[in-house]
């Protein structure tokens, strides 16, 4: 299905609308109030995008030093290239531990290398720990948001979905749903032989991994079976624990609008010896799947600094009426579209940078400030002047209208004239006050919105009679 | 030890895409200078803990927390507990905290002697523990981990109790990472945890659900040792 079809059907579901306008905006209300408590809030962004492109720009030299620090402290390093051998990776270890039951922490890049259907057809047990994951494993859904997953569902959705998967008595209280899971979830953590998280910070000069997270789930599954798999994509990394100020700064408020999260763990190698709790061994897959290819783009790898906040999904005019699931992509809003075509240049659905206003609110809100419009139109640039533009649709009206456009623009006679034709086209077309449907092949336009009349005396008029009357 | 077939070919394809790319790393992040008494400090702590949900109570030495400990314990009808002894380098002045609790606690609470992770799941009510630090800013603990816990006490149990003394409160993020660093502390322990509050998830239309994993009452009992403590929250980070 195409991003037009879903986006249609989407437009269509008021109660899927409502969700979204309701849970993003009350993330922005709470993250304003969260960032108006730190004066330096634009110096640390400024900070952070430094930090980020310092690192990335010696990314192997980083690589190898947390590597070696990992490895001092007893931990395994993995390295995986794509994302069929990030899944080998964490088979392997699985099948060398003899591990049936595996219990999961959120991680996006688990979803960005399907790790769950290969570890499940290899015969494992998967369990998403994360509430909202939890939710949307027993849907068969994928996440539809990077911090809140399960936003596309309401009480009553969560409600019928455990009632009827689960064989429990309906309610939609979720502090009911949530005691629940709760239960079932606190018997996979005691049985599980292995736990894999993702990572949202690796430190360098330590060998740690940080992970933020409300619930408690991620520090289950790091901390009870015997074995931890961190998933990590490379360009997670920061130089030194100091760096993490900033950065833990940043990211819970403008996530969720907290100060900060309930918990951030720090893990460094698996248990020391003569400790009571703890995994006895702790691996790390280092994720490339893309992430390189990236990295050679001046343009595109500036959106591997993201520290997946999900503020631009909260704050784009697009993703708040469409919702994540339409943009088809593991990662949605503006910066999954920068995500997919960069990890998945093949697979990516090739309109995806057009879904975007360019309105430019993401890159204002984005915690690390990166230029998602730009990256944007470098993405669109390419699909037009690359094989990908085939594909797109109405590409050939397109290419009239704009250079039609580029004609009219070209001297102020040829605009007049121009704009004349155009006024007085959709005056004629205007029913009530609105022009609500134009004829093909313009119908497109009409189709999801109307437009205003455009009024009988343009801008340069009204500006010369206004000149002509100060003369007077 | 390293795995993986893939590692040179990563690490020379990382090299290649960025062997133009020249960024100088920034300077140390200028905080805004501040350095509040250490009262006011604990004062802030105080609110913000408050305001994340934790309940706060203020003993005015070591004696006096064992003593709101014991009530708390005694308010929850608390049976089986856990203990973790290593929060922090220092012994308590008053001998090991397990012990402590053991002799202090009322009947019929008692230490939960088998540590496997499904008697705590299922037995220990309240896991208590002692704060390496508390973070001012935001009303945070930081618990570390050690030979006998630190992991699951703060973790497993549906109420955590934990002993912050009050020259261990810094003002925020750039200082409490100083001194874990000075510490040597993510050398030492396998996990350091910043907690903040009750476990807490808005996973259905963002409304605010707490306890969904990890404990659902989080209890601070601040001690109040300012006069007599070398001055850990004196220091400025980066000294």
């Amino acid at each position: 299905m195409s991003i037009n079809t879903k986006s249609r059907s989407a437009l269509g579901d008021d109660h899927l609308r409502g969700l979204l306008q309701e849970v993003t905006a009350r993330f922005m209300e709470k993250r304003a109030a969260a960032i108006a408590e730190v004066p330096e809030w634009e110096r640390l962004r400024d900070q952070a995008r430094a930090i980020k492109r310092a690192t990335l720009a010696s990314l192997d030299r980083y690589l190898l030093e947390f590597e070696s620090r990992v490895t001092a402290h007893g931990g395994v390093v993995h390295w995986a290239a794509d994302a069929a051998e990030a899944c080998r990776v964490v088979e392997k270890i699985a099948a060398a531990n003899h591990v049936r039951r595996v219990v999961k922490g959120k991680s996006m890049v688990s979803e960005e290398i399907g790790l769950n259907a290969f570890l499940e057809q290899a015969g494992l047990k998967v369990v998403e720990t994360d509430f909202g994951e939890y939710i949307l494993q027993i849907a068969g859904e994928r996440p539809s948001h990077i911090i809140a997953p399960a936003i596309h569902k309401s009480r009553f959705d969560v409600g019928r979905l455990f009632a009827q998967k689960l064989k429990i008595a309906y309610t939609d209280n979720p502090e009911t749903l949530a005691a629940h899971a709760r239960v079932v979830l606190r018997g996979e953590f005691c049985a599980a032989q292995m736990g894999i998280s993702g990572v949202n910070f690796g430190v360098a000069s330590t060998g740690t991994i940080v992970i933020v997270e409300n619930e408690g789930n991620a520090r289950l599954s790091t901390t009870l079976p015997p074995v931890h798999v961190a998933l990590m994509g490379i360009e997670k990394l920061v130089p030194a624990i100091d760096d993490l100020a900033v950065f833990l700064t940043l990211l819970p408020r403008n996530a969720t609008g907290q100060a900060m999260t309930s918990y951030v763990s720090f893990i460094t190698g698996p248990r020391r010896g003569g400790d009571r709790f703890g995994p006895e061994q702790l691996h790390v897959v280092l994720i490339d799947n893309g992430r390189t290819r990236m990295l050679a783009d001046p343009i595109m790898r500036d959106v591997l600094m993201c520290i997946r906040c999900g503020a631009c999904q909260n704050t784009c005019p697009v993703y708040r009426q469409i919702g994540g699931h339409s943009y088809g992509g593991v990662y949605a809003g503006p910066i999954g579209s920068l995500l997919g075509p960069g990890l998945e240049p093949r697979t990516s659905p090739p309109d995806l940078p057009f879904v975007s206003t360019l309105c430019g609110a993401c890159a204002d809100v984005c915690a690390v400030a990166i230029d998602i419009p730009s990256a944007l139109l470098h993405l669109r640039e390419r699909a037009m002047a690359g094989g990908t533009e085939k594909k797109l649709p109405h590409r050939r009206l397109q290419r009239f209208a704009l250079r039609a456009w580029a004609e009219a623009m070209a001297g102020a006679g040829r605009y007049r004239v121009a704009s004349r034709v155009m006024r007085m086209t959709l005056r004629a077309f205007a029913r009530g006050g609105r022009v609500r449907r134009l004829p093909r092949p313009f119908h497109g336009w009409t189709e999801v919105r109307d437009f205003p009349v455009p009024p009988g005396r343009t801008f340069r008029q009204q500006l010369k009679r206004g000149r002509d009357e100060r003369r007077q | 030890m390293s795995e993986g077939s893939s590692r040179d070919t990563m690490i020379a394809d990382v090299r290649r895409a960025v062997s133009a790319w020249r960024e100088d790393a920034p300077q140390a992040f200028a905080w805004p200078a501040s350095l509040p008494p250490p009262a006011a400090l604990v004062d802030r702590f105080i609110a913000r803990a408050e305001s994340a949900a934790a309940f706060v109570s203020i003993a005015s030495d070591f004696t006096g927390a064992l003593q709101r400990i014991a009530d708390i314990l005694f308010g929850l009808d608390a049976r089986q507990v856990i203990v973790s002894d290593d929060a922090w380098e220092q012994p308590w002045e008053i001998g090991r905290l397990s012990e402590v609790i053991e002799e202090c606690t009322i009947r019929p609470t008692s230490l939960l002697h088998d540590t496997s992770c499904a008697a705590i799941a299922k037995f220990a009510y309240v896991g208590i523990t002692a704060a390496a630090y508390g973070m001012a800013d935001t009303g945070t603990l930081v618990v570390c981990s050690g030979p006998t816990g630190g992991r699951v006490e703060s973790l497993l149990p549906p109420v955590h109790i934990a002993l912050l003394p009050a020259s261990r409160v810094v003002a925020g993020l750039p200082e409490v990472l100083a001194a874990l660093g000075r510490d040597r502390q993510f050398d030492r322990s396998s996990a350091v945890t910043f907690i903040t509050g009750p476990s807490r998830t808005a996973d259905i239309e963002l409304t605010l659900t707490i306890g969904v994993h990890g404990p659902k009452q989080l209890f601070i009992v601040l001690v109040n040792d300012l006069a007599t403590a070398p001055g850990v929250s004196k220091q400025s980070p980066g000294t």
